[in-house]
């Protein structure tokens, strides 16, 4: 009895992380406690037609088999019992209604007279079967012996739990271990507990710094615009104030090197309960991607930069020789074609360079109070020049005002109507106006082709035409909307859009209310 | 003896300094050149202009740095900025500038721009 329950202690306290090595030490601690010939660990199929065994120690041989096989069909009522029953003590197991169908099959050719059979269950399913075998004259279980079974079988249910938790821990190490991010858990006071190796290395190559005061002694965090990240506004202590950080771009300095770093941070709480008691981090290197970036975008603004010399030689020179008096009236149309396609290549060159300054964070907004009818009525005149076949009719009422960079503006809300004009037929583009108390929303809407329902989502983004590629494509570089969008955005307003294909799209744009000048 | 007057065109582009010369001698006006800031300097040794019309990138000596030598002197004629920077308002007030003509340019804003700081006739 004693020693049952020293046998029961040993197996608690040892680490149960490798379940084939637990369930050996289950079946040859029981065999010995017992004094019995065999104990063996089955597992139930998924199927739940067989059971197979996972371990056989035998005690004369002193020795662990396994694979042997019984299936449901040969003995079904042993089946149905060992999923019912807490505990199976077949002290004559050849003639016990539940185990006598084990005869053939199984006890006559171990030569077992009396068995014990304990269902193991994990996670609410019956997993399999613990089976003490007696070989020799039939044996009566006492109680005793049926609780140490039961709690041999809770043992095995443990093991399982425990195999199952370190595989899945060493699963996740795997993964935490591999990816190409760097990983860290911080505590409440911003100190890291745990990186992974990336995260190690990085620490490592800061020269230390795990706790927060560390870190920002040795490296420096600048947000996307180049600004200084205090030590309370870091990625790492937004989310131990319950935000999570989704991808934001942090340029790290490392001022023991000097060396400089873009990462992409990541992170989020991890709450116990409503208490959060920890954040974890995690940094993409990204500083190829945003060097490269930087590039496209600064040769982009260089390139335009150096078209706009010859084209304002071109476009000088057309100016000055139709304002000639002596200019032939055959001289004077090409002048004019000249002159107009000088003007088409400014635009496309103010496109590429707005696009990029926006890109680079570098719109500089110099906002005042701006009366949106005579916005909207040099927009009509700005319209009408060009568009003969279309009418502007603008719905607007008198005296509304916005707090806004007028020629950027006025440019967003042209981008509106150019494409209202040259995507529909001859007719009407209306252009409304509605109030709120603290915002206006400009529409402008056209009865034209509409965008098709599956390039929706991507309107707004830059480069992407709709239209590319079908009988409607009319040019452009796409970038007429992505402007649009964000000198809207950055006037602390919104845009956004209803379209029908074939009936015509609406355009919204809205914006805070300001005092009218 | 110092010659006066006119405009002095600053820019590395041989066809946009002949273009302004063209433009502004229609207007009444009488044009020195010079390919860059270095230039410009040795040119104002002799003479000395009613107006500079002064691009911003160019070679040996660019606008800024033209600008920053002339800082230091007395009396330095008004200086308009010819910028193909987006934002030519921002460039002309780094370089201390008067004025400034986004490039490319309307002709009538380069007449009613120059005829503000420059507005003497020839002599």
């Amino acid at each position: 009895m004693r020693r049952r329950e020293q046998v029961l202690f040993e197996l608690a306290k040892r680490n149960k992380a490798d379940v084939a090595e637990t369930f050996r030490a289950i079946t040859e601690a029981a065999a010995v406690a017992l004094d019995i010939e065999r104990t063996s660990i089955w597992r139930l199929l998924p199927d739940r037609d067989a059971i197979v065994c996972e371990d056989d120690f035998v005690r004369t041989q002193n020795r662990h088999t396994a694979g042997d096989m019984l299936g449901a069909r040969d003995c079904p009522s042993y089946f149905s019992a060992i999923a019912e029953n807490r505990v199976i003590a077949a002290h004559e197991a050849r003639t016990d209604a539940r185990t006598r169908e084990l005869s053939t099959p199984y006890l006559d050719v171990r030569g077992i007279t009396s068995m014990m059979d304990v269902p193991i269950w994990h996670k609410g399913r019956l997993y399999g079967v613990l089976c003490h075998e007696h070989v020799g004259p039939a044996r009566r279980w006492t109680s005793d012996e049926e609780t140490f079974a039961g709690n041999l079988a809770d043992l095995a249910s443990l093991a399982l739990e425990e195999g199952e938790r370190r595989e899945a821990e060493r699963r996740w190490d795997a993964v935490v271990n591999t990816i190409q991010e760097a990983v860290f858990v911080l505590d409440g006071d911003g100190t890291i507990v745990q990186a992974n190796p990336l995260g190690a290395r990085m620490i490592e190559r800061a020269g230390g710094g795990t706790t927060l005061a560390e870190r920002m002694e040795l490296v420096e965090f600048r947000d996307e615009q180049g600004r200084v990240i205090p030590a309370d506004r870091t990625g790492g202590r937004r989310s131990l104030r319950g935000e999570i950080v989704r991808g934001e771009i942090n340029h790290l300095v490392f001022k023991r090197t000097g060396e400089r770093r873009s990462f992409r941070i990541t992170s989020a709480p991890m709450r116990n309960g409503d208490r959060i008691h920890s954040v974890v981090v995690v940094l993409a290197d990204v500083t190829e991607e945003v060097a490269f970036d930087r590039l496209k975008r600064d040769v982009l603004a260089a390139l335009a930069h150096e078209f706009k010399t010859p084209v304002a030689i071109v476009k000088g020179y057309a100016q000055h020789m139709s304002k000639r008096p002596d200019a032939s009236p055959a001289e004077r149309p090409m002048l004019d074609a000249i002159e107009r396609a000088s003007n088409r290549l400014q635009r496309l060159i103010d496109d590429l360079i707005e696009v990029s300054g926006i890109s680079l964070g570098r719109l500089v907004l110099y906002r005042e109070p701006v009366e949106l009818t005579a916005m909207l009525r040099s927009v009509v005149r700005w319209a009408a020049s060009a568009a003969t076949h279309h009418r502007l009719v603008v719905n607007a009422p008198e005296a509304v005002a916005v707090s806004a960079d007028l020629p950027r503006l006025e440019q967003a809300v042209r981008r509106l109507v150019d494409n209202a004009i040259r995507y529909s037929p001859p007719g009407n583009v209306e252009i409304d106006v509605a109030l709120s108390d603290n915002h206006v929303v400009i529409s402008v809407r056209d009865r034209g082709i509409g965008i098709p329902a599956d390039q929706k989502s991507r309107i707004f983004e830059l480069f992407f035409r709709a239209h590319a590629g079908t009988p409607h494509d009319i040019g452009g570089l796409g970038i007429g909307l992505f402007l649009a969008r964000e000198i809207t955005i950055r006037h602390g307003g919104a845009m956004w859009f209803e379209s029908e294909e074939g009936r015509g799209s609406t355009f919204y744009m809205r914006l805070p209310r300001a005092e009218v000048p | 003896m110092k010659s006066t007057g006119g405009i002095l065109v600053v820019d590395d582009d041989p066809d946009l300094r002949e273009f302004l010369r063209l433009m502004l001698t229609s207007m009444g006006f009488e044009v020195t050149s010079a390919a860059n800031g270095r230039e410009a300097l040795a040119v104002m040794e002799g003479h000395d202009p009613d107006l500079i019309l002064l691009d911003m990138k160019m070679p040996v000596m660019n606008g800024w740095e033209f600008c920053r030598a002339l800082e230091g002197r007395d009396a330095r004629p008004p200086i308009v900025v010819l910028t193909a920077a987006p934002d030519p308002a921002a460039r002309a007030g780094e370089a201390h500038a008067d004025g400034w003509l986004g490039k490319p340019f309307e002709y009538d804003d380069l007449e009613a721009t120059v005829r503000r700081f420059a507005a003497r006739p020839a002599r």
